[in-house]
């Protein structure tokens, strides 16, 4: 139980929005391979602070991978190594003792590096406040189980809705694209029939807003769906583009994104 | 001081649609004149600040995340109960209500927990209008689980994601309202003070975590929804970033806090495993629908669970409570763990856990039918205990949840300081000294769906629109000034220790003295350790970096701590002040002869009401009586 | 009409075209593949073939819809890429990296397919010079290098058994099929085809056409080669 390891960390530094940034070097020594990544940085800030040094700006908050907040890249890997995992529960015993690491911010010009490892990520809200919605007032809504969804379709509305919205996808490519977090978004709402009335204004008013953002295209490198710590699958982007094309080249609704629409 | 909760009287069941009724409206022409500030995007916020927004008030929402999605709310896991009856197994609005006011070992208000129980149904209605992706049965209708300290399935879910899919749902209604325009919506923005004119709640100040900017946010009326301060211990299931900074400043300028020693110890948590562990994970109470606890019968039995034969387990809840068995309410099932560790018979490394076997569903079942219905949970904990649930039971141990405690409301969820609404977490309201599973997303929602655009009516009506303050106005700029010097005085200390060492101390002698079990020592004892460090951090605790004009999150832990130093003390005190056992508070000297909480009634029904009479001084106490009318008081059982 | 202006400029819709030109670029070259095939049975066979696809009207609709679709092609993907170029930023990765799982060519394809094509556009040009426009003095017989009148496949044999050329022509092909190998799959994703069944048959059918149109050109410079 007693285990330990030695990592040597090399970390974006980088004081404030508009600063120079750079990459400093620290040793950790003695780490517990029970620590989880970010309580590993706690200890580094804490030794850091100690030594009346700056500790290592970074997001995070539920710690238990369902936030969204967390998140850099260790060694050019949104995240660090494991698949399916927020670097939040990530844990000191996947890595050997010895290992050198570079944690690197999300780079993308929508998230402005704030501090070091922080980034500013509400370019994501204004894509969900393009019609990231069901515009259905309280009060309105009938008896619950008078729309009837299949299980498939609730399981498959339920795999996009997972999005935590974290920005990995975005760090993952080399487009710095938004195609995985407003597809999921996107094909959330679209799979299930409460979502249909506003289906294709959606779909065309938020990957215009993604655009409007300074995300890049999507590529097909399906490095998103590999970097995702929800596992969410690239087959949403294809669904995302389909409707996108149905709503800009048949469909009324979505013709126009800038037609005054409101609420 | 009488504190007034206004409650409606009349029969039980139309007290809600009675009072709804004679509620005074405002126009649609006048709402827009109204500027609601709510904080916190929570379930209760997100909910709240749409339907004021839909209304047509004109709504600012703050939040101290990136996003609304980040809010805590995020990451409940389990369910949310509704009294559909859709399973057809007896459930109803009153069973619903009477097994939270029973879960809560009678000490909430009836009238609150019966119109919570009321609404519930229609929250289901709103969310799945709203697009949240319930698990369904294959003929396409809703599917229903069962939670702890009640007999029938009422329990709405989304795997194991609900609060995430329930928060998802109300911030896409938020957002919906930020796209027309009713709603701006400001992020990166922690509260620091409420600003008060004349004892009524005009605005808030607010610093921009970004540049440092200090300002205020000037309002009609200022709505809290801002969660609980489970993060007093330290080690507890919430985030690193909740607090209790927006509360305990609206208490420090007037408001009340009610019974904030009712927290939850939540049962099933991912032990200690380290120095370095900086927060507890929960593992859903839904899994003691399949899971079974044990310990070893033999002390110190360091055999491998597996070789465990079933003579040798101790299922000590399915022996001790027979009816409910291992879905006892949680509070019960906290304390039962805590004894047996404390006997020995505790399993892991530190001898501070018991085990969740699956063994016996999974032989049921199939791994298959576990794995769909707790497939993430199960995940999640490989991930951070580094074993496979699935071969091996898992190791858990109570950790602190949930606080029931909050500042004072009424019935319209106002608190005593007029203008001031607290809802979900935040406020005292409905759960009485223990919260049923499940309950917690109920709650938040109704609040901010069902209760709060009725009842911020009248006080905004009796007002008149247009009497807001301005950003200029000596109180603004005093409270301004306030939060500023504070910082200030934060930032020019050249102290030794980090904030979270401070955080750290206070907070694991919190757990130990103020968590599980309390004790009139303990706690004495714990006052002065905290009033030690309280005036060692205002020396001692270093800041770097040193900016104020910057991101800087050891400022803003600094801002947090500072609170929670002063907050604990209350805490304590008032744990201290209740000379009996209820619910999640259990105090030693007060337990029946099989170690159950022994409430007493004739003294301590009632809701404790403090105000602040300065830091270090001794707060006055109100009660507000608990009457019962609907139910009878008795020894809650679950044998 | 500024509705489809918009369309076709948005990312979406600039992908959508190239992913259209790209797939009939791809048509194009399977038909070039199956003439060209003519090569390897007799002298008289691949050069009918090609006179009667130069005094026929399929040549013009192949020059014409090459001049369209190949400027819109490469113009929508160079567009798209100086967009993402800006997207990610002034300051890039210091490591890069990978979580994928899947195998390391498809990766990689992916990732290459702008800069192979910009690679491709150089070849393409070599390769119009030499048998497109000069196809009139290989008419006439002024190609030089004993090659006669009408007598094509002297001239392609003549020109490919140049070492240096045929090694290009080798290396172009092969590059071709790489390029192919992730463009013809992300040409349906750039329509929004997706189904669990079908998309499967498309990500391996688009693979297996790749390697054929790649394998397919490369015989040819390595044949003439070895002979």
């Amino acid at each position: 139980m007693s285990d330990t390891i030695n990592v040597t960390l090399e970390v974006w530094r980088q004081p404030g929005a508009k600063a120079q940034g750079r990459f400093e070097r620290y040793e950790m020594n003695g780490v517990s391979t029970h620590a989880s990544f970010l309580e590993m940085l706690d200890g580094l800030n804490e030794k850091l602070i100690n030594e009346g040094k700056e500790p290592i700006a970074f997001e995070h908050d539920c710690r238990e991978g369902i936030c969204g907040s967390c998140g850099f890249v260790i060694n050019g890997q949104a995240h660090g190594p494991d698949r399916g995992t927020t670097v939040c529960q990530l844990h000191m015993r996947r890595f050997k003792s010895g290992t050198h690491l570079v944690l690197e911010p999300w780079r993308a010009k929508a998230f402005p590096v704030v501090r070091d490892l922080m980034v500013d990520r509400t370019s994501f809200d204004k894509i969900q406040a393009a019609g990231g919605y069901n515009g259905v007032n309280v009060g309105n809504a009938p008896d619950a189980n008078a729309i009837l969804v299949g299980k498939e379709a609730a399981g498959e509305a339920f795999d996009a809705a997972a999005c935590i919205g974290c920005g990995a996808c975005v760090a993952a490519c080399k487009n710095a694209s938004a195609m995985l977090f407003t597809s999921a978004k996107v094909g959330h709402f679209a799979m299930l029939p409460q979502g249909q009335p506003e289906r294709y204004r959606r779909v065309a008013r938020m990957f215009d807003e993604m655009e409007a953002q300074g995300f890049g295209a999507c590529s097909w490198t399906q490095e998103c769906e590999a970097a995702c710590p929800k596992g969410i699958s690239v087959k949403w982007i294809s669904r995302g583009k389909r409707d996108y094309l149905k709503a800009k080249l048949v469909k009324d609704s979505g013709q126009s994104s800038d037609d005054g629409f409101a609420g | 001081m009488v504190l007034d909760s206004k409650t409606p009287t009349g029969p039980l069941e139309t007290r809600w649609t009675s009072h709804k009724g004679h509620i005074q409206l405002i126009g649609p022409i006048n709402k827009r004149k109204y500027h609601v500030i709510v904080v916190g995007t929570g379930l209760a916020g997100a909910s709240a600040a749409s339907t004021l927004a839909e209304l047509g008030y004109r709504v600012t929402v703050v939040t101290f995340h990136d996003s609304p999605r980040r809010a805590h709310s995020v990451a409940a896991q389990g369910g949310i109960n509704a009294a559909k009856n859709y399973q057809n197994d007896g459930d109803s609005v009153f069973r619903l209500f009477y097994d939270t006011i029973k879960g809560g070992d009678f000490r909430a208000r009836e009238s609150n927990v019966y119109r919570l129980a009321e609404v519930s149904a229609n929250i289901i209605d709103q969310a799945v209008a709203q697009g949240v992706p319930f698990a369904r049965e294959y003929g396409g209708t809703l599917a229903n689980r069962t939670f702890g300290g009640v007999l029938v399935s009422r329990t709405f879910y989304a795997r194991g994601q609900t609060g995430q899919q329930l928060l998802y749902g109300a911030v896409a209604g938020l957002m919906r309202q930020v796209d027309t325009g009713q709603v701006k919506l400001l992020p990166f923005k922690d509260m620091l003070d409420v600003i008060t004119v004349d004892g009524e709640a005009r605005g808030i100040v607010m610093r921009d975590l970004l540049d440092g900017k200090i300002e205020a946010l000037t309002g009609d009326a200022v709505v809290l929804a801002t969660g609980g301060y489970s993060n007093a211990f330290f080690l507890s299931t919430n985030a690193m970033k909740s607090n209790v900074t927006a509360t305990w400043r609206a208490h420090k300028k007037g408001a009340f806090f009610a019974n904030p020693c009712f927290t939850q110890i939540h049962p099933t948590c991912i032990p200690v495993h380290g120095d370095l562990q900086s927060k507890l994970t929960l593992m859903s109470e839904s899994l003691r629908n399949d899971g079974r606890v044990w310990v070893p019968r033999k002390k110190d039995d360091k055999r491998a669970p597996n070789d465990i034969p079933d003579a040798d387990r101790y299922y000590y809840l399915e022996e001790k409570y027979p009816t409910f068995g291992n879905m006892v309410p949680r509070d019960v099932a906290s304390r039962n763990a805590k004894y047996v560790c404390d006997q020995g018979m505790g399993v892991g490394a530190s001898g501070y856990a018991v085990y969740l076997d699956f063994r016996d569903a999974i032989a049921r079942l199939g791994r298959q039918a576990i794995s769909a219905k707790y497939g993430n949970l199960f995940e999640m904990y490989e991930k951070i205990a580094g074993e496979d649930p699935y071969k091996v039971p898992m190791r858990i141990y109570p950790a602190p949840h949930y606080t029931m405690g909050g500042l004072w409301v009424d019935y319209d969820l106002m608190s005593n300081m007029p203008g001031l609404f607290v809802l979900g977490e935040a406020n005292f309201s409905d759960h009485g000294a223990n919260r049923l599973g499940a309950s917690a997303l109920m709650q938040g929602l109704a609040d901010g769906y069902f209760v709060i655009p009725y009842t911020i009516g009248p006080y905004l009506s009796a007002r008149g629109p247009g009497k807001g303050i301005t950003n200029d106005h000596p109180e603004a700029k005093k409270a301004v000034q306030d939060a500023v010097d504070k910082t200030k005085r934060l930032l020019s200390l050249n102290g030794k220790r980090s904030v979270d060492s401070f955080h750290r101390a206070v907070g694991m002698k919190m757990l130990d003295k103020c968590g599980m079990s309390r004790s009139a020592a303990g706690l004495t004892e714990t006052i002065a350790f905290i009033r030690e460090q309280r005036a060692e951090f205002w020396e001692n605790v270093s800041i770097i970096p040193k900016d104020g004009d910057t991101a800087n999150q050891e400022l803003e832990k600094a801002h947090r701590v500072a609170d929670f130093l002063e907050f604990n003390e209350l805490m304590c005190q008032d744990a201290l002040a209740r000379n009996e056992s209820c619910g999640g508070h259990f105090r030693e000297e007060y337990q029946t002869p099989e170690g159950e909480a022994q409430r007493d009634d004739e003294n301590y029904c009632h809701v404790a009401a403090w105000e602040h009479r300065g830091v270090g001084e001794a707060p006055t106490l109100h009660k507000e009586p608990l009457t019962f009318e609907a139910v009878k008081l008795s020894q809650r059982s679950y044998k | 009409m500024s509705w489809l202006v918009k369309t076709f400029t948005s990312h979406t819709g600039r992908k959508l075209l190239a992913g259209i030109t790209g797939l009939g670029l791809v048509l194009f070259l399977v038909m070039h593949l199956i003439g060209n095939l003519q090569l390897f049975s007799s002298s008289s066979a691949f050069n009918e073939y090609a006179h009667s696809l130069h005094s026929g009207f399929l040549i013009v609709l192949a020059d014409v819809g090459l001049l369209i679709a190949f400027p819109l092609h490469i113009g929508m993907v160079v567009w798209l890429a100086i967009d993402n170029k800006k997207a990610r930023g002034a300051q890039g990765y210091k490591v890069a990296n990978t979580k994928q799982k899947r195998n390391l060519a498809a990766v990689l394809a992916s990732k290459s397919t702008l800069y192979g094509g910009l690679v491709l556009l150089f070849f393409v040009a070599i390769h119009v010079w030499h048998f497109r426009l000069q196809h009139e003095s290989i008419a006439n017989g002024t190609f030089g290098g004993g090659v006669g009148p009408g007598d094509l496949k002297s001239a392609v044999i003549a020109t490919l058994s140049k070492p240096h050329w045929g090694a290009l022509y080798a290396i172009g092909s092969l590059l071709t099929g790489w390029h192919l190998f992730h463009g013809i799959q992300a040409a349906f994703r750039s329509f929004g085809a997706y189904h669990p069944r079908y998309t499967p048959i498309i990500v391996k059918g688009g693979g297996a056409l790749a390697t054929i149109i790649g394998l397919g050109f490369t015989s040819m410079p390595i044949w003439v080669l070895l002979r």
